[in-house]
């Protein structure tokens, strides 16, 4: 009943200014990306270029790329570190997922194992990074792991287990047994019944689940900051060092990066936007 | 109550404890397969998490730095680091009370607007799932770039001042990351256009699942919108809240990427949550092994507030997912 | 240099025998490809010429010997410098003759400056042997040191002699000293000397009717200031927030703004502890400096809370302030056209300002704040080609043709860069600036260098930035501020903090160390 009727004005209006409260900081960032060098600095800042251009993304690949405009270049391009997110961030995701799917049907279709499993999993969640990163360190360091990305993946594929083990349980769960057990009368072992029954009707939530772990990777900064050395940078590490590096505040050059970052986020965002609540809840609450 | 199918909060699920009529004898037995299944999570768990984690705890009852040589010779401390932290150290204590302000303040807005916002999409209007997806946006993005872009948004001459400029007149605008109050405003500000859009999402789900028959029934009975909201809606819907709640304590007693773009804790140490502080200890001063007992401290509290935060709910969710 | 060498000694003999007169035989030597200053500073040293040459030039030519010796035998072919955003300007131009006479590519890491000593600490902990050289401040060099991230350089230093003590192209004391040393033993080679010194516009200065306007106000002489009640006149003065000129560039920002109140404070007379390791920042005289700073608050640009050093600079350089305090890398930025529009040909520089001592005197001191140097990696594969690095590109001769690059921010350090400058030296700065420097530079007091330096700087940083925002009074601030330090202290050791900060204070310039009590105390 509640769901017949109408928006009135007034909450239309308030709804209005809701999104642009919600969108007005993408646009931004949007805009400062596409400023030139002379719009950076402005006093009052400026809202939308006047002569919009590309030359910060080109800058980011191609450091001395702004010294078109007089300002002195950028000091490290940014395509080791697009490189480094994106092979970081799909080989985390692949392993998290191919973890979280096998732990998924296990746990959804002949309990826990262990009670301790879901304590341990979640405290990784939530145990402040910072901290644990150094004895990351000192263990790399002792198995010849560091400043290499299978460090970092190793440990992005740890702190997105929970949410890829719960979450696709409960698309496990969604699978009636009796399809599972029809296609064991079949003759078929347990083994494949899952493999060959089970996984291809949870396809949708797969699909949901990869993206959402994908977010969570791209997204991640602590623990690529401290790990990152010379070899090992990704996205965030960059945006950051842009921020801090003390050669100036290069407003065009930062957003520019952060653009590039947010654009596949935002693409993958919408492409799972049921199965969003799913994922942020482990699979508690479903859409 | 809620249909099971919306919520379930599950630690020990349905299980298929006998052979199934008529099942393979070729192929693994069922404990064998419960065993296989789940043992590459509990490897990755243990190899990454669980060892890692030993040896923070071993290291936070030691005084180790790496100025005093190597970790294995460390000097054992007991409890020192522990009652340093909990009795001496005012800055741990003020990060501690300060994340749990800001927490607080940041969930009980996003729950408000998130509210407000699933409420209005009861409603029906052209559109729909468009608005839907935009308002979904900020959560998509990530928390370093939501911190840079606030900062650059609360910069002395930016937008967000030049809008309070035209209302207040020039002069009005304050400066943000330089008054304590207003740099903790900003970090609250920024967190919360982060994360509405996940209290929007859980509580609109959790709004569209509400059993139809309860809500009719109050109305028959005379009740008003008002009423029916408040107090027929709105309880049913608590497990749900409750989930939120917990899902996102969880994630921002941990809070760092946006105030680390923010502010750094600054001005002085007004924004200086526990994971910033933790992480000066670690990276600037090295003090590794004071930094891991403080971690293990915040994640006692963490664990005990989210036990105490499910209580209420956890019969009714093992109930309901019978 | 081997070929020249015969005819060079040749001159040199004669020289000395006064057989040549000074103006023929700078001609001759730059004839011979021998450096202005170097045949400047031979010709008038009073060990005769040859043994002159001999010894200028021999921190160079040793440290090129070492690193032939070490690149034959070196298996990577690569020298891995981590070095700070920034920096790159001033060793970028030496890449091709390493490259090319001695087979070694130099490769540059670039962090964030703060970002440096993290990292060190990092490789501490992880052992990679990633880095060969490390360009730390001298405050990581304590903590470097007993982490044992990098070598003792003492043993080196005796065997290849960079003659960083010398008289004559030595660095300047007591830099030499706290910027170089860890209780004694050497950690690092300094090639930054950031001493910082006030700069002002001398257009303004030279204007008839502010000099007039001026006189009439405050009663004395439109100059320079030499005090600090003068600086806090001049910016009263000349500060027009209208025309977006305002008196003082000084930092307010995290991080920097407690160099504003230490430079103050020691100015006062007053170091940051006692012999005994208790704090003394705390006392009435730095209760004062806070003061004063909240009183110079109104006269700041309004970026002063958010400046760091390159964007600082920027804004003077564009003509938005009156005065900075700035490191010798400002003047040299605000100098230079492209860098300084608004400043080029318009700044008179001088010594930080004194304060006024209870027994009546004037104080003069100045703050050594970073002051970059080179330090070897424990983990190094090659770690007697990383030393010859250090040595050589700190070398007298080298350096002087390193600094005065624009693209880093590599500052003068030695004798000879101030006092018998190259032109290209001189024509980036100027010889009344370099003098200045000098002057400034042998008043100069260390930073917290010292085991946990970085701890310390920050609880005092934390404290001093939230006095300056409101947000405490100026008592209370020192007092939390010596309460954490105190912490600090007691959890690092006392007896090893203490060590090292008496090594620090027994190389201060005298009359800091009578008006700090620092004489008394060893």
């Amino acid at each position: 009943m509640m769901h017949t009727k109408k928006l009135s004005f007034p909450l239309a209006l308030l709804m209005a200014a809701a999104l642009v409260l919600v969108l007005f900081p993408v646009f931004w960032i949007v805009m400062t990306a596409i400023k030139p060098p002379t719009d950076w600095n402005a006093s009052p800042a400026i809202w939308a270029p006047s002569h919009p251009t590309l030359i910060n993304f080109r800058t980011l690949f191609d450091p001395d790329a702004i010294r078109e405009y007089g300002v002195g270049g950028v000091s490290q391009s940014a395509t080791k570190s697009v490189f480094g997110s994106i092979f970081a961030s799909v080989m985390a995701t692949a392993l998290s997922v191919l973890v979280g799917l096998f732990s998924a049907i296990g746990i959804s279709r002949y309990g826990n194992g262990s009670r301790a499993t879901p304590l341990i999993i979640l405290s990784g969640r939530m145990f402040p990074p910072a901290a644990i990163a150094v004895p990351f360190v000192i263990i790399f360091s002792n198995v010849g792991l560091t400043d290499s990305y299978t460090g970092l993946i190793a440990i992005y594929v740890a702190v997105t287990l929970p949410f890829s083990t719960w979450m696709l349980k409960s698309f496990v769960d969604d699978v009636p047994r009796e399809i599972e057990e029809a296609a064991m009368i079949d003759g078929r072992s347990r083994l494949m019944a899952h493999l060959t029954v089970t996984i291809p009707l949870i396809r949708g939530g797969l699909f949901a689940t990869t993206m959402f772990i994908f977010i969570l990777n791209w997204s991640e900064f602590m623990f690529a900051l401290v790990l990152s050395y010379s070899n090992v940078s990704t996205i965030p590490v960059q945006l950051a060092k842009y921020v801090t590096a003390t050669a100036g505040t290069l407003y065009g050059v930062q957003a520019a990066l952060a653009v590039l970052a947010i654009v596949p986020l935002v693409i993958v965002g919408y492409a799972i936007q049921s199965h969003l609540a799913r994922g942020m809840t482990f699979g508690a609450i479903k859409q | 109550m809620l249909d099971s199918r919306t919520i379930e909060l599950t630690e020990t699920p349905p299980l298929a404890a006998a052979p199934l009529r008529g099942e393979s004898k070729k192929g693994l037995g069922i404990a064998a397969m419960a065993q296989l299944l789940t043992l590459p999570g509990q490897i990755v768990s243990v190899l990454v998490l669980v060892v890692p984690l030993l040896v923070a705890l071993y290291m936070s009852f030691t005084d180790w730095s790496p100025t005093r040589g190597s970790l294995f010779n460390a000097q054992f401390v007991g409890f020192e680091n522990y009652s340093e932290l909990l009795i001496w150290d005012t800055r741990f204590l003020y990060a501690v009370i300060r994340t749990v302000l800001i927490s607080a303040a940041c969930l009980s807005l996003e729950f408000f607007f998130g509210l407000g916002l699933a409420v209005l999409f009861l409603r029906e209007f052209r559109g729909k799932s468009i608005l839907f997806s935009a308002f979904l946006t900020p959560m998509m993005i990530l928390p370093v770039v939501v911190g840079y872009t606030f900062w650059m948004l609360f910069q002395s001459n930016g937008p967000i001042n030049q809008i309070i400029e035209l209302l207040v007149g020039p002069r009005g605008a304050p400066e943000w990351f330089r008054s304590a109050p207003f740099a903790i405003v900003a970090v609250v500000l920024t967190e919360v256009w982060h994360w509405t859009p996940l209290f929007f999402l859980i509580l609109l789900s959790g709004l569209n699942s509400v059993p139809e028959n309860p809500v009719r029934a109050a109305v028959i009975l005379g009740a008003s919108p008002r009423q029916v909201f408040w107090r027929v809606v709105l309880p049913m819907l608590k497990p749900v809240i409750i989930v939120a709640f917990v899902i996102r304590s969880m994630e921002i007693i941990k809070l760092f990427d946006e105030v680390f773009m923010l502010t750094r804790g600054g001005p002085g140490s007004a924004t200086e949550t526990i994971s910033l502080y933790i992480y000066k200890l670690a990276f600037n001063d090295f003090q590794l092994a004071y930094g891991a007992a403080a971690a293990f401290i915040v994640l006692l509290g963490s664990l005990l507030l989210i036990h105490l935060l499910l209580k209420p709910v956890r019969n009714q969710l093992l109930e309901v997912s019978r | 240099m081997g070929s020249k060498n015969h005819e060079i000694g040749n001159a040199l003999d004669l020289y000395d025998a006064g057989g040549m007169s000074r103006r023929s035989f700078l001609t001759a030597l730059s004839a011979l490809g021998v450096s202005t200053f170097v045949a400047n500073v031979v010709s008038l040293s009073p060990l005769g010429a040859v043994k002159a040459f001999a010894a200028i030039n021999g921190p160079e030519e040793r440290a090129w010997e070492l690193a032939r010796t070490a690149a034959a035998k070196a298996t990577k072919k690569t020298l891995t410098l981590l070095i700070p955003t920034g920096s790159i300007g001033n060793m970028t131009p030496y890449a091709d003759k390493w490259k090319n006479e001695l087979g070694i590519t130099l490769e540059f890491i670039e962090e964030p400056d703060e970002v440096v000593h993290t990292k060190g600490m990092q490789e501490a902990v992880a052992k990679t042997g990633r880095y060969d050289v490390m360009m730390p401040t001298a405050m990581s060099y304590p903590d470097w040191i007993d982490s044992g991230v990098i070598y003792d350089l003492t043993e080196w230093v005796e065997k290849y002699d960079p003659e960083i003590f010398h008289k004559e192209w030595g660095v300047v004391f007591p830099a030499s000293h706290h910027a170089q040393l860890y209780n004694g033993r050497v950690a690092g080679l300094l090639n930054d000397g950031d001493q910082i010194t006030l700069l002002c516009r001398d257009d303004h200065l030279k204007n008839p009717d502010k000099a007039k306007a001026f006189a009439d106000k405050y009663g004395y002489p439109l100059a320079v200031p030499k005090t600090w009640t003068e600086y806090y006149n001049l910016a009263q003065f000349m500060h027009d927030p209208g025309k977006g000129f305002y008196g003082s560039l000084e930092y307010r920002s995290p991080y920097y703004v407690k160099w504003m109140f230490m430079q103050r404070l020691i100015s006062k007379g007053r170091l940051y502890f006692d012999k005994d390791m208790n704090p003394t920042f705390n006392s009435d005289e730095g209760i004062a400096a806070l003061e004063d700073m909240l009183a110079m608050n109104q006269y700041l640009h309004p970026d002063a809370f958010s400046f760091t050093w390159s964007s600082n600079y920027n804004a003077f350089g564009r003509g938005e302030g009156f005065m900075n305090i700035v490191w010798p890398s400002g003047f040299k930025y605000s100098k230079a056209p492209s860098t300084g529009p608004a400043t080029t040909g318009k700044i008179a520089a001088t010594v930080m300002p004194a304060d006024k001592l209870k027994d009546g005197t004037l104080l003069y001191a100045g703050m050594f704040c970073w002051g970059y140097g080179y330090a070897v990696s424990r983990y190094s594969a090659n770690p007697e080609l990383a030393y010859a690095y250090a040595q050589w590109m700190t070398s007298p001769t080298i350096s002087s043709d390193a600094i005065p690059y624009l693209g880093g921010y590599s500052d003068p350090y030695r004798v000879n860069h101030m006092l018998a400058p190259t032109q290209r030296l001189i024509d980036t700065y100027s010889p009344e600036y370099l003098k200045t420097l000098y002057d400034n530079m042998v008043n100069t007091v260390p930073d917290f260098c010292l085991p946990g330096g970085f701890e310390y700087q920050d609880a005092l940083d934390k404290q001093v930035h939230a006095c300056m925002t409101g947000a405490k009074s100026p008592k209370d601030a020192l007092k939390d501020a010596a309460h954490a330090v105190d912490r600090i202290t007691r959890r690092i050791g006392k007896e090893k903090v203490q060590q090292s900060w008496l090594a620090l204070t027994r190389n201060l310039a005298d009359p800091i160390k009578k008006a700090s009590g620092a004489d008394k105390w060893s």
